[in-house]
């Protein structure tokens, strides 16, 4: 069974429907990538798996549970959480203070899970007590992931981790992914620069137009000549 | 029965009716066309009631004055007053968020009480002006109130055609269009500030000569007589009840509302003299509550909207969201 | 002069702490909230109520004031604002401007219209460093300071203060993080709401009670939180100094009857020059 199944997947907004019918899963321990042109439906997407978008068609199944309809408040009590693309850290709060709150359901583990994200992220122990609003794009990407992990998620939803980064820090970035996914957790990610996206993604969805176009592993997708041409070039 | 009691009774109320219908149908184009928050009505209403004293008054060594000008005169001066006002307090303020509209109109309007409370040689004080000339007294005599309220209606009417010639204009119709989405409005490119402004402007102008209509009326006034209760949140609740954005709604509104603050009147009259501002607080919880229910179960108000907005308008909301997908 | 300064101070923090509410409520719950004067104007007769109906000492009057008051606040968003939370900002501020109508005046029916004390008599001032200051603004100054600090502790160091600075912050952030935004909207009512009825009680205790006064401190208030940037709560603190020293400074060289103007004039100032506030805030 896989950790997270979506079919036929209906949503939008106002009177226009962008997904119309998209298929996807996230096996127990993968980097699922989503990628795809600009106006694709890939954030909608994510948001719609995350509830905060109302489907409108199709189901979402999370481990095991039909979580269609449900709001991010119960998702997030079920092993999911969400990294949004833009404005993911609270600015004037300090580094500590943004992890308390990705803990904020679960208080009695903050401290512990805290270190331990200072293990995952050292730069994070390093700048503790300084407002994430104050921080390079880079770092506020590291808050960012570290809040949305406090609460031991099984499934990571990642919207465009390294969007805006300089190479250097997109490349740290998805190390950290990778690292991450090695302790246990699924991630499910969007991102604009397919290529480095799907090197270390297990599996990746091709969207467009809301409608799935194309799947496979990450290497095949990497190697397929369509996608090359459509994505890669960059 | 004593009919001339009631006759003269009902006269009252189409006067006092109509004036604060046509203030009303100022504060519909200013925020149920436009959506301008404008709770400085009263400001506005005061603003107009003294200038037409003072120009149409004679030499009064109480106040400034002496101008002796025509009833006509000084009712287009009241209007002028009120929209040069407009004008001074749109120019900083239009360009933010509606909100700060609201605190600022509010602001203008204590302010202008302080004003006139205080510049004694101006405006006479707490003592107010009174005699102010009621125009024809001579010529309609005893039938005067007849020919009052026949005036006030009229200029109601005047009012609400010039409205409604201006809102199926295409100014009335970039209005309605930048109450419902601004943005949008602004990308289409039209100059939003400068259509705010002449809203604004022209609201107050009407809410101004409703006020001299009042001065002319009472023949007296005095800072307490535009206490915001009866100027400014009165009119709103007229607006909401009868329904913003519907010229005949505010008509509609500021008769009806009219009739069950003067029925409460009537109760509170009825009522032990010592229940006085006890009867009148509670007789203005009452209007607030019917605000709150009003605003809870039909905010569009009794008549709702008229449906006026352009399709191009609807359209267009509905390809916008393709811009938020990434 | 010295003395206009001691007397601003005081007056300015009474505004602050109306102003701090006006601000939170402003981010967290999205909307001008035009009651918030009578609020304060609750809170004072609550007060007044425990202390002269009730007899009860003016410390336990004044605690019992601020409970009731924000009992009050929530249930009249239970009421009012829930259910017009999904319509637009501009509704809510309607709706407010209603509620602050209704509850004026249910104080002045239960309370009457004329003007009310704590208590009868003139106190005789204190000469401090030859500044005149009665012993009831003593205790305002001390209750306005560790209030302050109060909140400051409270939105630093408890989780639910550092919940709502996330909420002010960035909601949709917090919704995302699983934060109960309709539990957090409580109690951002209930802050709000208990510092208002602390300043109005304060300010019943420096001059006295009329049903208008809430009314009539919505303009200092409201420009103290812009001033400071609106949902900025350290801000609103600034603001309401400025505000409260500008106001007693100007009646060096303005009509006393002038003094409620000055945050007014000083508000569209800054409106003109710098609309999101001296200290930052959304425009």
């Amino acid at each position: 069974m896989a950790l997270l199944e979506v079919s036929d997947l209906r949503a939008g907004y106002a009177e226009v429907d962008i997904l119309h019918g998209v298929q996807l899963a996230v096996q127990e321990g993968e980097i699922v990538s989503v990628i795809g042109p600009n106006g694709a439906g890939k954030s909608t997407l994510m948001k719609a798996i995350f509830g905060l978008v109302p489907a409108r068609g199709g189901r979402i199944v999370f481990q095991g549970e039909d979580i269609t309809g449900l709001g991010p408040a119960q998702i997030v009590r079920r092993g999911m959480c969400y990294v949004p693309q833009n404005n993911n850290v609270f600015p004037s709060l300090t580094v500590e203070e943004n992890l308390e709150m990705g803990a904020f359901i679960r208080p009695a583990s903050f401290r512990q899970k805290m270190e331990e994200m200072f293990e995952l992220f050292p730069i994070l122990r390093e700048r503790r007590h300084q407002r994430a609003g104050s921080m390079s794009g880079g770092q506020q990407q590291m808050v960012a992931m570290a809040r949305a992990l406090m609460l031991d998620p099984k499934l990571l939803l990642l919207d465009e981790p390294t969007a805006g980064l300089s190479p250097k820090f997109a490349e740290l970035v998805l190390e950290k992914v990778t690292e991450i996914n090695r302790l246990g957790v699924s991630v499910l990610m969007i991102e604009q620069n397919a290529r480095a996206a799907l090197a270390i993604s297990h599996r990746g969805y091709v969207l467009t137009m809301g409608r799935n176009r194309l799947d496979d592993t990450g290497e095949a997708l990497l190697k397929n000549e369509e996608v090359g041409r459509l994505f890669l070039g960059g | 029965m004593d009919w001339s009691g009631i006759v003269g009774y009902g006269l009252f109320f189409l006067t006092y009716g109509g004036i604060y219908a046509i203030s009303a149908l100022g504060l519909n184009v200013q925020w149920g066309y436009t959506g301008l928050f404008n709770i400085g009505v009263g400001g506005f209403f005061l603003v107009g009631a003294y200038t037409s004293a003072i120009v149409t008054k004679g030499p009064d060594f109480s106040h400034l004055g002496g101008f002796g000008q025509p009833f006509l005169m000084g009712v287009l001066s009241g209007g002028a007053m009120a929209a040069l006002l407009a004008l001074l307090i749109g120019i900083p303020t239009l360009r933010l968020r509606g909100d700060y509209l609201a605190i600022a109109t509010i602001g203008i309007a204590e302010t202008l009480r302080l004003v006139v409370t205080n510049e004694q040689r101006l405006t006479a004080g707490v003592w107010g002006i009174g005699g102010i000339p009621k125009p024809m007294l001579s010529t309609f005599g005893d039938a005067y109130n007849v020919f009052y309220a026949a005036l006030v209606l009229l200029a109601m009417l005047l009012v609400y055609f010039a409205i409604e010639r201006g809102i199926r204009s295409p100014w009335g119709r970039v209005l309605k269009a930048i109450r419902e989405d601004e943005a949008v409005a602004q990308a289409v490119g039209k100059n939003v500030f400068r259509f705010k402004l002449q809203a604004l402007v022209l609201g107050a102008f009407f809410m101004g000569v409703a006020g001299a209509l009042f001065a002319h009326f009472v023949g007296y006034i005095s800072p307490e007589a535009f206490e915001p209760m009866n100027a400014t949140f009165l009119v709103w609740v007229m607006l909401i009840v009868g329904g913003s954005g519907n010229s005949k709604g505010a008509m509609l509104g500021a008769f009806v509302i009219w009739a069950i603050w003067s029925g409460t009147e009537f109760v509170a009259a009825a009522l032990p003299p010592s229940f006085g501002p006890r009867a009148h607080a509670l007789r203005i919880v009452l209007i607030g509550l019917l605000l709150m229910v009003m605003l809870l179960v039909r905010p569009q108000g009794v008549l709702g909207e008229e449906r006026q907005v352009s399709k191009l308008v609807r359209a267009d909301r509905g390809q916008r969201p393709s811009a938020a997908e990434g | 002069m010295a003395q206009l300064l001691l007397y601003g101070v005081i007056y300015g923090g009474i505004i602050s702490l109306g102003a701090i509410g006006v601000t939170l409520i402003a981010r967290i719950l999205r909307f001008s909230h035009f009651a918030h004067g009578d609020m304060m104007a609750l809170g004072a007769y609550f007060a007044l109520f425990f202390r002269v109906t009730m007899g009860l000492p003016m410390w336990v009057s004044a605690v019992l004031a601020v409970g009731f008051t924000a009992a009050a606040a929530v249930l009249i968003d239970r009421l009012f604002y829930r259910p017009l939370r999904r319509t637009s900002p501009a509704i809510l501020l309607i709706a407010s401007v209603g509620v602050a109508l209704v509850v004026r005046h249910l104080i002045q029916f239960f309370w009457g219209a004329a003007v009310q004390v704590y208590q009868q008599g003139v106190e005789r001032p204190y000469i401090i460093w030859g500044l005149r200051i009665r012993p009831v603004q003593v205790w305002i100054l001390v209750m306005a300071v560790v209030l302050v600090a109060g909140v400051w502790l409270f939105l630093q160091k408890t989780r639910i203060g550092k919940a709502m600075r996330a909420m002010a912050d960035n909601m949709d952030l917090a919704a995302v993080s699983g934060i109960d935004t309709e539990r957090m909207i409580v109690w951002t009512w209930v802050l709000g709401a208990a510092l208002a009825a602390a300043a109005g009680i304060m300010l019943g205790l420096d001059t006295q009670l009329r049903p208008g006064m809430g009314w009539f401190m919505l303009l200092p208030v409201f420009a103290a939180a812009i001033l400071g940037g609106l949902g900025n709560p350290y801000g609103a603190i600034a603001g309401g100094m400025i505000i409260g020293l500008s106001q007693e400074l100007s009646t060096l060289v303005f009509n006393t009857a002038y003094k409620p103007a000055v945050s007014f004039v000083l508000m569209v100032l800054l409106l003109l020059l710098r609309p999101q506030g001296l200290f930052g805030g959304k425009v």
